[in-house]
């Protein structure tokens, strides 16, 4: 188990090096040139060739992708076009509101996921279960941006219960906590679905098993044959589903941001693909890519603490 | 005697077809969430291919003097920011939905057979060299990639359905893989090689029609996905330019006036729902049908 987490934890450099490499040729192979692309109307060849010199685009390609390579380990991934901070900073800047927002989303959703998943389980084939099935095949299908629209009518504008937009506009922590209900739960709905779906089908399998009957034989409670033996028997496939839709967080958030006007990782994307800035666009992706990798590198690891049967420290 | 064997065989062969349509049937009953997805599907469908005749006004047509009038008997939906009807546009907005998800998704599973198979048959390097693809690629999500290709290479149809097929390729070709390595172990593929046929009779033969299965499951969820990608494209303003309706983009353009005119952007995302509803039911329909084994696992 040791060797398998060993060579789980080599494949991540080898991942991400193959993503560095594939989001560098469709940023700079495929499409011309960034600076083109950028500078637009005013692309005037003295214009264009000074900020190539001043971005360090005037060099082979090879030595940019080196220069790409070096940055990523050291942190430095060149400076925006339109702002000519450093991209970094720019990330660095905007990343606490999304982790903010993704944290909130997940937890909710997997919390409220695995109850109604566990309710229905418990009720297979009957009122609840298939209320909670209906609720999910609803959620997967809602996009997360129109239910944000949704939200922010019903909640801000017609009951006012909270507000309609913007965390800077709110000094306190409670206020920012306000601020996020309504966007975390317009991003965690559809993460719900999945989730509740999962755990549904997970739990009516263990439930069926026979050493669930042994231990109700032995005379547990009813809650603890749940919490303890089926839930954690169920949870391989339950934290699966988590680390693989973990992407729909991240492309959830793009939307969120934008319905909210919150600012964070997903807003800036959308701003640097609208305004051309390809350094920006070029280290978002890559961060964006490295969350995903590494999410699916602990679940790999809860994988092993979930089961007793895969010992890690052998 | 030759003439009546050749005559009850016969018999037998049409009772076997009539059986089969009346377990299918009988399927389909049991199964209802088929039957209103293909509904849902057919009625946007009707929806695309009709839009001219059934749409009550011109989609592009504006009256300025009449913008953002409430809905009534002339405007059923009311008209939006330059007085066009909304209703009218609603039903125009299906072509690009439709047309740009099937699409995507057909080219994404033709590309994705042919990866998927190649890598599950002949094994070796081959599939080392075409898994660790699928995994880069896999490693950013669709939506995302959409939003950077688009980016790349500019608004519009074509580009749209490049961004979102290219986004969707690795998540086919992996399942794909996976069904191909299944059904290579059958024993007619050792049949059909002790016969001296090539490899790649057999693939098109034998390995694809029988792992086909998960696939068209797959897909159909997929484009769920696909139709959510692109209303999302639009939203943000990286999908087909204007004046083209799209459901995504009246979304947008209700949201300035959400809290005095709350029907454009409602209307707009609803028929998003709908459509996305039609594909997940035919989908889920599907899957409980075709293969149940794919259990729970929702898009990518």
């Amino acid at each position: 188990m040791f060797k398998f987490l060993l060579s789980r934890l080599v494949q991540v450099p080898i991942t991400l090096l193959g993503l560095v490499t594939i989001i560098f040729i469709i940023l700079r192979i495929m499409p011309g040139d960034p600076v083109n692309a950028y500078l637009r109307d005013m692309a005037t060849p003295e214009a264009v060739a000074e900020m190539r010199v001043h971005f360090g685009l005037d060099k082979p390609l090879y030595a940019q992708f080196a220069q790409t390579l070096v940055g990523l380990f050291s942190g430095d991934l060149g400076r925006s076009f339109v702002s000519g901070r450093p991209v970094t900073e720019e990330l660095l800047a905007v990343l606490p509101h999304t982790l903010a927002l993704a944290a909130a989303a997940l937890l909710m959703s997997s919390v409220l996921g695995i109850i109604a998943g566990i309710v229905a389980a418990l009720r297979i084939n009957r009122l609840t279960d298939y209320l909670v099935m209906t609720f999910s095949t609803l959620g997967v299908s809602i996009p997360v941006f129109w239910l944000g629209l949704i939200l922010i009518l019903g909640f801000a504008y017609k009951l006012d219960l909270f507000p309609v937009a913007g965390v800077t506009a709110q000094p306190s922590l409670i206020g920012q906590l306000h601020a996020l209900v309504l966007p975390a739960t317009s991003l965690g709905l559809l993460f719900m679905a999945v989730v509740a779906r999962m755990t549904r089908a997970s739990m009516a399998e263990v439930l069926e098993l026979d050493f669930i009957r042994a231990v109700r034989a032995k005379g547990a409670s009813e809650g603890l044959i749940i919490i303890k033996h089926a839930l954690r028997n169920a949870m391989i496939p339950i934290v699966t589903v988590i680390a693989i839709n973990s992407g729909l967080l991240i492309a959830g958030a793009v939307l969120t941001e934008t319905v909210f006007a919150r600012p964070g990782v997903g807003k800036l994307l959308v701003e640097a693909v609208m305004s051309a800035d390809f350094p920006l666009v070029q280290s978002i992706v890559l961060f964006i890519g490295l969350v995903y990798i590494l999410a699916n590198l602990i679940v790999d690891i809860l994988y092993a603490y979930l089961d007793p049967r895969i010992k890690i420290w052998r | 005697m030759k003439h009546s064997a050749s005559s009850h065989s016969r018999l037998t062969l049409t009772e076997g077809v009539h059986s089969k349509q009346r377990n299918k049937l009988l399927l389909i009953r049991r199964n209802p969430r088929i039957l209103i997805g293909l509904f849902v599907i057919l009625g946007f469908l009707s929806c695309a291919v009709f839009a001219p005749w059934i749409s009550p006004y011109d989609p592009f047509k504006m009256d300025l003097l009449n913008k953002y009038s409430q809905p009534s008997k002339e405007h059923l939906i009311g008209t939006d920011y330059i007085g066009r009807d909304i209703l009218s546009r609603l039903i125009w907005g299906t072509r690009v939905s439709l047309y740009t998800s099937v699409l995507a998704i057909s080219c994404a599973a033709a590309f994705g057979i042919l990866l998927g198979v190649t890598a599950g048959f002949f094994g070796g390097k081959l599939d080392i060299i075409i898994s660790r693809f699928i995994d880069i690629m896999l490693a950013l999500p669709a939506f995302i990639m959409a939003i950077v290709l688009m980016g790349i290479l500019g608004r519009g149809l074509l580009n749209m359905i490049i961004a979102i097929g290219l986004g969707m390729l690795p998540r086919l070709a992996r399942v794909v893989r996976g069904s191909t390595l299944r059904a290579k172990e059958n024993e007619f593929v050792e049949a059909a090689r002790s016969f001296g046929y090539g490899d790649w009779r057999i693939i098109f033969r034998h390995i694809i029609p029988h792992s086909l299965n998960p696939v068209v499951v797959y897909a159909t969820l997929l484009l769920g996905s696909a139709v959510m990608i692109e209303a999302g494209l639009s939203f943000l303003g990286l999908g087909v330019p204007p004046p083209t309706p799209t459901w995504g983009q009246m979304v947008s353009e209700g949201m300035d006036v959400m809290r005095d005119l709350p029907w454009i952007s409602t209307t707009a995302g609803l028929f998003i729902v709908i459509l996305v509803l039609g594909f997940n039911l035919l989908g889920d329909g599907l899957r409980d049908h075709l293969d149940p084994r794919l259990g729970g696992r929702v898009q990518g």
